[in-house]
């Protein structure tokens, strides 16, 4: 195992977000990399700094007016007020109904799209833009992207190696995506099964292929496996 | 704490305009938002301005909370959005050295007796040293990631309840604590080796 899985693993671990499993690998790398031992220990010294700045309090006095001023804004307005702009998604606002709760002697806004001559044609212009500019760029790209290209193999995780090295995120994911997989096929396989632990580098293309004889009784014991 | 039944009901009848009932629920969860927006900003003044913020968003939102999320994950939803915002607006390093300069001349044992906590035989001056210097490097963090470790690590969510009110997955939120220890660590790494 790499350091820098190892690390990730740690975080995991922190965070009591570790299973059983790779709490054993993490703890075999452990063993014999001081780097990720000292890395270990700094990280629990943060955690534990981090959770005594964290406190902060007011006495009853302060809360009370606190409460009081709330309360007065609360008077003034009424649920569903004004548009939420800094909902998250997910969190949506149907405003138009509750406006028509609110001020009962309006109409409620309809939300029907009824376009004037005018914007039926700055519609229309839109619209053939955005078609000329579809086939264009679609155009170019099959330029660029000659259909051997595409369709080799090769090119393709040559690319999509390129791409991971400049999202981390992604990477990441799928990195962690694909070990889940190769997970599920070792268990498939059987109590014979051999794990293939791979350290795969998406900066440096480099990767590392460690064989390694499961555990499969412990494995079995896995929460969700 | 509250009892689920008792929660829904006060919600509906904050639903009908009770300002009442939702002032009760104001006093059940305004340390925990005020804890958070602290968290975030690392200053009173504005954390308590975007506590009261997030009642009133949340008051005036209350009619599309559907309860598919606990009502304190909807708050902490909406306090996280409007603490990145404020952040995204108002951030800059001026800030924290006025809110530094604050901390050094009360006297951090006072700040800390002021929160409540109360600091132990072995709160040595590195402790303290190291504690400024991490607060500094949290509020350095990008955003995203400073909320995500301030709710995993001081709120003490799980990966998926952090996910939940960040809005973004599970594996997210555990690459983002990662990333934001080992921008910390290398941060801290002066007071870290005197450990």
């Amino acid at each position: 195992m790499k350091c820098e899985r190892a690390q990730k693993l740690i975080s995991d671990r922190l965070d009591g977000k570790l299973s059983s499993w790779r709490q054993k690998r993490l703890d075999r790398h452990l063993t014999t990399c001081e780097v990720c031992r000292d890395y270990l220990l700094s990280q629990e010294i943060i955690q534990r700094e981090a959770l005594k700045i964290g406190a902060v309090d007011y006495p009853p006095e302060w809360w009370r007016q606190f409460e009081q001023a709330l309360q007065a804004k609360l008077i003034q307005s009424t649920p569903g007020e004004e548009v939420i702009s800094v909902l998250p998604a997910g969190i949506s606002a149907d405003i138009s109904d509750i406006k028509g709760d609110k001020n009962s002697n309006k109409k409620g806004r309809s939300w029907a799209f009824k376009p004037n001559a005018m914007q039926a044609a700055s519609l229309l212009v839109v619209v053939a833009a955005t078609l000329f500019l579809i086939i264009y760029i679609g155009r170019s790209k099959n330029e660029e992207l000659p259909l051997p290209l595409i369709l080799s193999y090769e090119d393709s995780y040559f690319n999509l190696s390129q791409i991971l090295a400049e999202d981390e995120e992604a990477a990441s994911n799928l990195a962690r995506s694909l070990e889940e997989t190769i997970i599920e096929e070792t268990l498939l396989a059987g109590p014979e099964g051999t794990f293939i632990d791979i350290d795969y580098d998406f900066k440096t293309d480099n990767y590392e292929m460690v064989p390694e004889i499961l555990q499969f009784e412990n494995l079995n014991s896995e929460e969700g496996l | 704490m509250m009892k689920a039944d008792e929660e829904r009901e006060l919600i509906e009848r904050a639903r009908r305009g009770e300002v009442e009932a939702f002032m009760q629920l104001v006093r059940e969860y305004e340390h925990r938002i005020l804890q958070l927006t602290y968290n975030l900003t690392r200053n009173r003044e504005d954390a308590a301005d975007l506590t009261q913020e997030t009642f009133l968003q949340a008051f005036r939102a209350i009619k599309d909370f559907k309860g598919n999320s606990s009502f304190l994950t909807w708050l902490h939803r909406i306090a996280v959005n409007l603490s990145l915002n404020f952040l995204k607006k108002h951030r800059h390093a001026s800030n924290y050295l006025e809110d530094i300069d604050g901390l050094e001349e009360k006297g951090r044992g006072a700040e800390l007796a002021e929160a409540g906590g109360i600091p132990s035989v072995e709160d040595s001056w590195l402790s303290q040293e190291l504690r400024t210097n991490l607060e500094k490097a949290l509020e350095e963090l990008p955003p995203a990631f400073q909320a995500t470790f301030s709710l995993v690590v001081q709120e003490g969510m799980s990966h998926k309840q952090a996910a939940e009110v960040l809005g973004c997955s599970e594996n997210t939120v555990s690459w983002r604590m990662h990333e934001a220890r080992k921008m910390l660590k290398k941060k801290l790494q002066p007071f870290l080796s005197i450990e």
